[in-house]
């Protein structure tokens, strides 16, 4: 995958792609999991998500780069 | 001896815990711009300290509201760097043109800003002086303009995602957990007030307190609602339903409001076996209210059959009783008033059940609470921004100094941003005090501490009591002006980069620019005035103009009633806070504005009922020449219009019973509602709140006023 595209002429890092899809992907599971009640059993809410999105951003990223 | 240290630890506990909160934010703060820096030197970019000032302007005790003020400044960021490169593109070669271009590209935007009251608000106010700060940046060295543009935007997102990161995941504070439970304060001083009401222990002064406080409870969480909407999916999940239950409480209200001034007007006219029929009901709908341990579900449990039963009720024996009586069709009116306001509690308190129990079913969709915006102060400080950027830029392209940019810029953006406070001119001051605190500040710190520092921990060191003292300026009641003054100037004099430059001429520079920025805003203000008495003559002509809009505005299935009672709400409140308030008439200003929240809600429910009928042309004609009426008569309260509108009523009346094609269920509600209408109006009390300002004696200045 290239690590790079072009958006008119400027270069874009196709991190930034990744970061907005891991954080619409965090967004859908944040509502799912408020949905079904299940932040009940998490002690610190948005620490979690924080933590959530970290992972998500993270294997999405390392998958495409590697 | 051990009473002192007794003492002692008291005052500082009592401290402590008072100061506590400002505390942890100061230090969230001060982390959170050091985090900003330290990406913005390890990415290298080209001014880091846009990232760190976009900190502390975003931050926010309540993270919610670092969110969604983040997420405007990005989106307004943006819009305005992007306007600044076209401008460049188009006009960098001649810098009068560009300077015309940018006051016109900013003037738009405060035009924009002026249809908006909340964040959508800042945010054009964003991309109007984003375009400035950029623009003179770029025009200066076209070649680089896009890595400028590039820049400020990186930044400002860098920063605020760190302010966001930080705020949530260290001791975040939501406003959203308050929601809820002062959505249950307000159910149970609710029923309180319809307890009084029902048994007429009421006299009008705490009447007139309780409809205050219920303002300001509805105003506080819309609030809280808007801002809450970036805390965490449970808070979008309960914004439709505190909007839902918002929106019929509006309702809930201003039908019993109507109902108990019917009541009253009733009481001095009607016979008593009359009055009798429907303060019977009193006791048992008081009891609903107050079920077994005053919960949401169980008073909806009891209210909801006790409202089947009525209607069954009603149905069977009203035609019968009401037979015997004298007055007996505005009796009547009065009961089918009363099983609105029986309709319309239910409503509210199914909203308080889903929003106080989760997993009950979804809310219907409620539109946006309607703010009212007035163009007139937009406007002004509009224009002020505007001058300030002509009359500071002609100086700079005039004498070629350095630091002119920089003044122009930011007394546009105090004109901009300080507009619509109270009182500008005491707020600038305060500012321009914080100015003087936040240069010295960044002398010492950049001149005899930051000299010292060798890497970035002892950097972050330096200024870590620097920010953290500016950010408990912030968040201090008292000096919250002092304090953003002192941040504004302390973080743009300090050029922080990866290879500093200690250059004690662009400091001074910079210095001077600041303070004559601030002197052409301060002289603006002084120049163009706002005058609070200008700004209440024009909310009190809206508020007039509310009963036109509910006689004549399409009714979009209900959107109608609840834009007609969210703007008036809104006007209310802008008329009794700051700075329009008048403190020794804030009763006046209430009873009209109730009034006027009576008559137009009862023209809505008519006009309602008349659209879901097949309506024959002479119909139409009578409903809207009494509709025409009453709108005429709000205009111009007089006897004439009066007569004319009781005529107009009388022929509807007529016409009503004349029609053969109408339904005799929907043909009893509007004749109801004309009972209601009139005898609103026959009411001298009404009449006067109706009349409103022309009443009240007041010497307006507002028409002699300079502006």
């Amino acid at each position: 995958m290239p690590r790079e595209f072009a958006l008119g002429d400027i270069y874009c890092p196709t991190l930034l792609l990744i970061f907005l899809a891991a954080l619409t992907v965090n967004w859908c599971l944040g509502w799912l999991l408020a949905r079904f009640g299940l932040n009940r059993f998490v002690w610190h809410p948005p620490l979690f998500h924080l933590a959530l999105f970290v992972c998500l951003f993270a294997a999405m990223a390392l998958t495409v780069y590697r | 001896m051990k009473n002192l240290f007794a003492n002692l630890r008291e005052a500082v506990s009592t401290w402590f815990a008072a100061d506590l909160p400002n505390l942890v934010f100061a230090l969230k703060t001060s982390v959170a711009g050091l985090l900003a820096l330290w990406i913005s030197f390890r990415l290298d970019f080209a001014q880091p300290q846009w990232a760190l000032m976009t900190v502390f302007i975003i931050s926010r005790p309540e993270s919610g509201l670092v969110m969604t003020k983040g997420f405007y400044r990005v989106l307004g960021t943006i819009a305005g760097s992007a306007a600044a490169l076209i401008l460049t593109g188009l006009f960098a070669q001649s810098a009068e043109l560009f300077i015309l271009s940018l006051a016109t590209w900013i003037g738009l935007n405060v035009a924009l800003a002026a249809r908006y009251r909340n964040f959508q608000s800042y945010g054009f106010m964003l991309a109007g002086y984003t375009a400035a700060i950029i623009g003179f940046g770029a025009a200066a060295d076209p070649n680089h303009a896009f890595d400028i543009a590039q820049a400020r935007v990186s930044e400002v997102v860098l920063g605020i995602l760190c302010a966001s990161v930080v705020a949530e995941a260290f001791f975040p504070v939501h406003a959203s957990v308050q929601l809820v439970p002062a959505a249950l304060a307000r159910f149970t001083r609710f029923k309180e007030f319809l307890r009084h009401a029902f048994s007429l222990d009421f006299d009008s002064g705490k009447m007139l307190a309780m409809q205050q406080a219920f303002l300001a409870d509805i105003v506080a969480s819309e609030t809280q609602r808007s801002s809450s909407v970036f805390e965490g999916a449970e808070a979008r999940l309960r914004d439709a339903r505190v909007r839902w239950m918002n929106a019929s409480f509006m309702k809930a209200s201003t039908t019993l409001y109507g109902f108990i001034q019917t009541m009253r007007r009733l009481r001095l006219q009607a016979p008593a076996e009359g009055i009798a029929i429907i303060t019977s009901h009193y006791d048992e709908l008081a009891g609903c209210m107050m079920a077994a341990d005053g919960s949401p579900a169980a008073v909806a449990a009891r209210l909801a059959t006790y409202r089947s039963e009525l209607h069954v009720r009603h149905r069977q024996a009203m035609p019968e009783t009401a037979e015997a009586v004298p007055m007996r069709g505005d009796i009547a009116a009065a009961f089918r008033l009363y099983l609105r306001v029986v309709d319309e509690l239910v409503d509210y308190v199914d909203a308080m059940l889903a929003l106080s129990e989760p997993g009950r079913p979804t809310p219907p969709a409620v539109p946006a609470y309607a703010l009212h915006a007035d163009s007139w102060v937009a406007t002004l400080s509009g224009l002020r921004a505007v001058g300030v950027l002509f009359a500071v830029s002609a100086f700079w392209i005039a004498t070629a100094w350095p630091g002119g940019s920089g003044a122009a810029t930011l007394g546009a953006i105090i004109c901009m941003l300080f507009g619509s406070a109270p009182a500008p001119t005491i707020v600038v001051q305060r500012v321009a005090r914080g100015f003087v605190l936040g240069q010295l500040m960044a002398f010492v710190c950049m001149f005899f501490v930051l000299p010292q520092a060798d890497a970035f921990p002892s950097v972050a060191l330096c200024m870590l009591p620097f920010l953290a003292f500016s950010a408990w300026m912030i968040v201090h009641p008292r000096f919250a002006s002092e304090g953003s003054g002192i941040y504004l100037a302390m973080i743009s004099s300090i050029p922080l980069h990866n290879q500093m430059h200690y250059d004690i001429v662009d400091f001074l520079n910079n210095c001077v620019g600041v303070f004559i920025g601030l002197g052409a805003a301060s002289i603006a203000f002084s120049v163009f005035p706002s005058s609070p008495t200008r700004l209440r003559d024009r909310l009190l002509a809206r508020l007039r103009d509310q009963v036109a809009d509910a006689c004549r505005a399409p009714l979009r299935e209900g959107a109608l009633r609840h834009r007609f009672e969210s703007r008036t709400r809104d006007l209310l409140y802008q008329l009794t806070t700051p700075p329009a308030a008048m403190r020794e008439l804030s009763g006046p200003v209430f009873g009209h504005a109730m009034t006027i929240l009576e008559v137009g809600q009862m023209a809505i429910e008519l006009r309602t009922v008349l659209e879901r009928q097949s309506r024959s042309e002479t119909l139409h004609h009578a409903s809207t020449a009494m509709l025409d009426a009453l709108v005429a008569l709000c205009r111009n309260p007089d006897d004439a219009s009066r007569t004319a509108l009781f005529r107009a009523l009388d022929q509807l009346r007529a016409t009503l019973d004349g029609a053969a094609d109408i339904d005799a269920e929907m043909r009893d509600e509007l004749q109801a509602n004309c009972y209601l209408i009139r005898s609103a109006l026959q009411d001298d009390e009404a009449m006067r709140h109706v009349r409103g300002a022309a009443e009240w004696n007041i010497s307006i200045p507002g028409a002699s006023h300079a502006t």
